[in-house]
């Protein structure tokens, strides 16, 4: 049969948070390569010897890549295109595959970056007032903001994430190909229906809870729109130098002892704030700083559920290997309503899942990244999962609130479903061998773990 | 001393106010009790301290004594005017307390203050004053925070664009919502009865906490008179349709992104045609229920409903008398009749409102489910009506069957069978008899000594001596206590107290008797059942004690005028695993009961309401819920600090618009 065919998964191991996937498929006659991500989150010069040593690799096996994909725009999915970049320049791309987010003739993409760049500049400044800052609170909310406002891409021009996505932008020496939900594509320079692409996210719209009458666009995501809703007067009540002064109150009410803006503090005044600095334990000084670590997680969620969701179907047999990015449970959830373009060639959601073989976990294992009911359906016999991620990971590690990851519920539940087949770049060889997987699907070696699926 | 201060304030949310249909009657005279007051305002359980951190600033203590205030029932309502939002929070935040204390029929204590000292023993620190701050956070978000004992209020500038009745950018006020301070101040009471309420040890504990926070909240609309007789006038008698009554916090709802309805509609919503829909009952739709929020909503809907079906019962007769009818809405229905109506709604409502607060003296002391909420609802309204004329019981049952709502291994949905059971079966032989006389007849002079207590502080000492008295008598047995009780009277202190309580307690079992009586009390007087978790033994730390949680009495009259005098007693025991690196490092397993005794006559054991700490269903069951999947509800949006599966529910998240 014409269509069949070999593929082979390596999964490079940073040994940090980072994805980088390089998708070899081997027809009788031809060959394809996708590379899908390539990034680190801490980008340290190790990291950067690694991604090179990584492209040395790739190099060794491609003539040039067919496809380069990029999910969403964060540091551990994108960076590496730019350590490497003169590799990548140099193995030479043939097309380049990004969301339709990155369209710069989408109106509703164009008008969510607007939104989103705003936030992010408006997240770097917040970090340099609660910088200044003392208290307990204050900790735990740096710690956040520092995550997301030194993963976030702050400008096109200069952020790595920006820059690689210029760099991959122009990369293709065939044009740019932005996908929305709904695309059927093939992987290129294979015999016809060898092998399909499922574009099943980003959305371009939420199912929204509430609404009734969702507007493009505010609905595309509740993260950002929840941020955007209250960000201004938060940056606002931060900058205490220009106070609003009359809000909430017309000034005359206002009184502090500090500020010149205001009226001098009355004895009454005086007395109830004596009073309340005697029980420290009950102050409430910094509680209303939450927020701002609560942006910080939501624009992080924000961006994680961006991620281009992809689902390759191998034609003859029918299997899929499902790559996910980061995407949360939001984008999960639209997948439902995706309308396919192509009727003919179009799978139901649930056959989609039930033959899912090879599951790219999302965002490194954390707990809302893996939809409960979607997974559940993920019922195939030869499910393995991987995850790219390391538990010695600085993010992991840390005593003080550690990320999950991956989460232990997840894990468990994909241990079962597995069969106990999970490759994770933090484990060696040995646990592998006394699994259940396939006799000789599997190659482990320092750099990469590679999976095998034959027709 | 006067009895009462009269306080303006407003009836439902401020933007009510500037619609034509509601605005004669948003503004309101709130009768609350008198009390001396100190600015701010003040008072005995309550002080209300306006900092406004975003702004860097405090507004002026309002002082409600000032003749000018005091003479015209307080200041205007006005939200431009800070010192009117104090008075507003304090007005409601007193009301509620009202409304607990009434059907409680004892005084509110507020949870005390757990801390840990140097040498690392715990200290308990009685908390006189609930604080409220009603400008503290920049945020459309309320809640109560029992770290620091405090309710905390947000503001926010409504959304840009118009939506409902708000002004598009104009500032919103969460503490001029007389819902939301109720749905606040509801938590902070239920934390004080039940301090394990917010331990996330099964799916329904949060749900429970709002739920009852909203139940609250609705039925004390429904106490209203005027907002009652203005929305029988225009509904024409019916309450079924979409009204003020079924949505809570409209403004602070209509005022978010996502609004534009009520911030929790559980009655009802509007359709894809706009047009407002009742919420029918699915009883499939509780078992499909994840969320807090949703699960609860079920809950609030259900209770809505079962008034609704006394309010139908018991109207039907007015309706036919008026020889009205309810199908045709053009005729006009008579002033006369919406009185009687009122009258009706008003009855209806305040009575369910009591028992669902009464029932909170029925429900076992840890891992709430609905279940046994809805099994306390039954039993409460047993003992207050016993004869149920006015059928509150079967209307009851009937939502919570069509809601779906079912008591675990209950078979049937009867009165009989959902009423905790008898103890009469349970405690069968004369030395356990003998056991409960003895705890009874020690009980009896403490209650009637702590009955005549006045003020707050003195009763909280005072339970906490009765507390460390029967902590003695469990831990060491009837025959001990007899010989020790004086001894154990004269060493009693303060200090000593907590470490008493923390004694372990097998050691000193007197008999085997008493371990078997206690066993059958939820309690584990020897370490001896092995639980496993997947297979393996859970490390649980070998040391575990009791403690006396709570003892309270209850006084008060039936619907039926008998006199109720009672006494409820909290038992609680605790294993914990404590083992850095492990697993499970951090579960802790709880179990115990709640004890029902009557003091008059009769006295016995009414009720023994009992989480088995021996039940490893019950341990199997919530570690799957802690270590599973659903567990993730509260925190969707962190993957930081919510994977620790036990820790406790964080209000301030589940509230978070």
């Amino acid at each position: 049969m014409s269509n069949t065919v070999t593929t082979k998964i390596r999964m490079y191991r940073l040994h940090e948070l980072g994805d980088c996937f390089l998708l070899s498929f081997t027809s009788a006659s031809h060959k394809s390569h996708v590379l899908l991500d390539c990034g680190s989150f801490r980008n340290s010069n190790k990291a950067v010897k690694k991604i090179k040593s990584i492209a040395k690799n790739i190099e060794g096996i491609v003539d040039d890549l067919d496809v380069v994909i990029a999910t969403h725009q964060h540091n551990d999915h994108m960076s590496g295109f730019m350590h490497a970049k003169s590799d990548y320049e140099r193995i030479g791309i043939q097309q380049v595959y990004l969301s339709w987010l990155d369209d710069p003739s989408d109106k509703l993409a164009l008008a969510i970056a607007k939104k989103h760049d705003k936030v992010k500049k408006q997240l770097a400044d917040m970090r340099g007032i609660v910088k200044s800052k003392r208290g307990p609170v204050i900790q735990q909310i740096r710690a956040a903001l520092d995550t997301v406002v030194d993963g976030l891409t702050f400008s096109d021009d200069n952020s790595m994430t920006g820059q690689a996505t210029q760099f991959l932008k122009s990369a293709g020496s065939k044009p740019i190909k932005y996908l929305s939900p709904g695309e059927i594509l093939q992987v290129p320079n294979l015999p016809k229906d060898t092998v399909r692409i499922h574009v099943l996210g980003p959305p371009r719209d939420y199912p929204t809870i509430r609404s009734k009458d969702p507007r493009k666009g505010e609905s595309f995501d509740p993260h950002l729109n929840s941020i955007l809703f209250s960000i201004d007067e938060f940056t606002a009540a931060l900058d205490v130098n220009n106070p609003d002064k009359h809000f909430p109150f017309n000034a005359k009410y206002k009184q502090s002892a500090t500020n010149k803006y205001f009226k001098k503090i009355s004895p009454e005044t005086t007395k109830i704030a004596r009073h309340y600095a005697t029980e420290k334990w009950r102050t409430i000084d910094n509680d209303w700083l939450y927020m701002a670590e609560r942006f910080a997680l939501h624009i992080n969620s924000y961006t994680n559920n961006t991620s281009l969701v992809l689902a390759f179907e191998l034609v003859k047999s029918g299997r899929v290997l499902l790559f996910v990015g980061d995407a949360q449970a939001g984008n999960w959830r639209s997948w439902e309503t995706v309308k396919w373009e192509d009727e003919k060639n179009a799978l139901e959601l649930d056959t989609m899942l039930r033959n899912t073989v090879f599951y790219k976990v999302g965002h490194h294992g954390s707990h809302n990244a893996t939809l409960k009911g979607a997974f559940e359906k993920m019922t195939n016999d030869e499910l393995v999962a991987f995850i790219p991620v390391n538990k010695e990971d600085a993010n992991i590690a840390k005593d003080y609130r550690p990320w999950k990851m991956p989460a232990k519920n997840l894990y468990k539940e994909l241990k079962k479903s597995t069969k106990g087949r999970i490759a994770r770049m933090d484990e060696g060889k040995i646990r592998y061998s006394s699994n259940n997987w396939k006799a000789g699907s599997l190659k482990v070696a320092p750099l990469y773990i590679e999976y095998t699926i034959k027709d | 001393m006067p009895t009462y201060r009269y306080l303006k304030g407003y009836t439902l949310d401020p933007s009510f106010s500037t619609l034509l249909a509601t605005y004669t009657i948003n503004e309101t005279l709130y009768k609350i009790r008198w009390e001396e007051l100190d600015h701010g305002p003040t008072g005995d359980y309550l002080e209300v301290i306006d900092i406004d951190p975003p702004n860097n600033c405090f507004y002026e203590p309002v002082n409600l004594n000032d003749v000018e205030v005091i003479s015209q029932h307080g200041l205007n309502p006005s939200e431009g005017n800070p010192q009117f939002h104090q008075q507003f929070v304090y007005t409601i935040a007193m009301k509620i307390i009202d409304v607990f204390e009434d059907a409680l029929g004892r005084k509110i204590i507020w949870r005390p203050q757990l801390s840990k000292n140097d040498e690392g023993t715990y200290t308990e620190d009685y908390i006189g004053k609930l604080r409220l701050y009603p400008h503290a956070l920049l945020e459309a978000n309320a809640y109560y925070t029992p770290d620091k004992k405090a309710v905390l209020f947000g503001y926010f500038k409504a959304k840009q664009i118009q939506q409902g009745i708000n002004v598009p950018g104009g500032t919103v006020f969460t503490c001029l919502s007389p819902d939301i301070i109720a749905h606040e101040m509801t938590h902070a009471i239920l934390d004080s009865i039940h301090p394990h309420f917010i331990e996330n040890t099964n799916l329904d504990v949060g749900a429970f906490h709002e739920a009852f926070a909203d139940t609250v909240a609705l039925l004390q609309r429904l106490g209203n008179r005027d907002l009652v007789v203005h929305q029988l006038e225009q509904a024409s008698g019916k309450l079924d349709n979409e009204s003020v009554f079924g949505e809570l916090a409209t403004q602070v709802g209509q005022a978010i992104v996502h609004g534009h309805t009520s911030l929790r509609s559980a009655i009802g919503s509007r359709n894809e045609s706009d047009v407002w829909e009742r919420r029918t009952p699915d009883p499939e739709e509780i078992n499909a229920a994840k969320g807090v929020h949703e699960r609860g909503a079920i809950f609030v809907a259900c209770i809505f409903d079962a008034f609704i079906r006394l309010y139908d019962y018991r109207t039907k007769d007015l309706f036919r008398i008026a020889q009205y009818n309810t199908l045709s809405s053009s005729t006009l229905i008579s002033p006369d009749l919406i009185q009687r109506l009122a009258t009706e709604v008003l009855d209806i409502s305040q009575s369910l409102l009591k028992i669902c607060i009464q029932a909170l003296d029925f429900v076992p002391p840890c891992d709430i489910t609905f279940g046994d909420y809805i099994r306390a609802l039954i039993t409460a309204d047993c003992e207050i009506a016993p004869e149920d004329v006015r059928g509150y019981r079967v209307a009851l049952i009937e939502a919570f069957r069509e809601w779906g709502f079912y008591a675990d291994r209950v078979n049937t949905m009867s009165v009989e069978s959902l009423k905790w059971n008898d103890t009469k079966d349970m405690f069968e032989s004369s030395y356990e008899q003998d056991s409960l006389d003895s705890i009874i007849n020690f009980l009896k002079p403490k209650i009637r000594e702590l009955l005549g207590l006045k003020g707050r502080k003195e009763i909280y000492t005072k339970t906490k001596e009765i507390n460390l008295l029967l902590h003695e008598i469990i831990t060491y047995g009837i025959q001990n206590m007899n010989n020790k009780k004086q001894s154990m009277l004269d060493a009693y202190n303060e200090n000593y107290k907590y470490q008493i309580q923390s004694k372990d307690m097998y050691s000193h079992i007197e008999s085997d008797q008493w371990k078997k009586f206690l066993i059958k009390l939820g309690l584990q007087p020897d370490v001896s059942t092995i639980y496993k978790y997947e297979g393996k033994i859970i490390p649980f730390t070998p040391k575990f004690k009791l403690q006396v949680l709570n003892v309270r009495p209850v006084y008060r009259s039936s619907r039926e005028g008998l006199r109720i005098d009672q006494v409820v007693v909290t038992l609680l025991q605790t294993l914990r695993v404590s083992k850095e690196g492990h697993e499970l490092d951090g579960f802790k397993f709880r179990g115990g009961c709640t004890l029902i005794f009557d003091l008059s006559e009769k006295s016995d054991l009414s009720y023994a309401i009992v989480k088995n700490l021996t039940s490893t269903r019950r341990l199997n069951n919530q570690l799957k819920y802690q270590m599973g999947y659903d567990n993730f509800a509260l925190n969707a949006n962190s993957y930081i600090d919510d994977d620790n599966p036990f820790q406790s529910i964080q209000l301030k998240n589940l509230h978070q618009l």
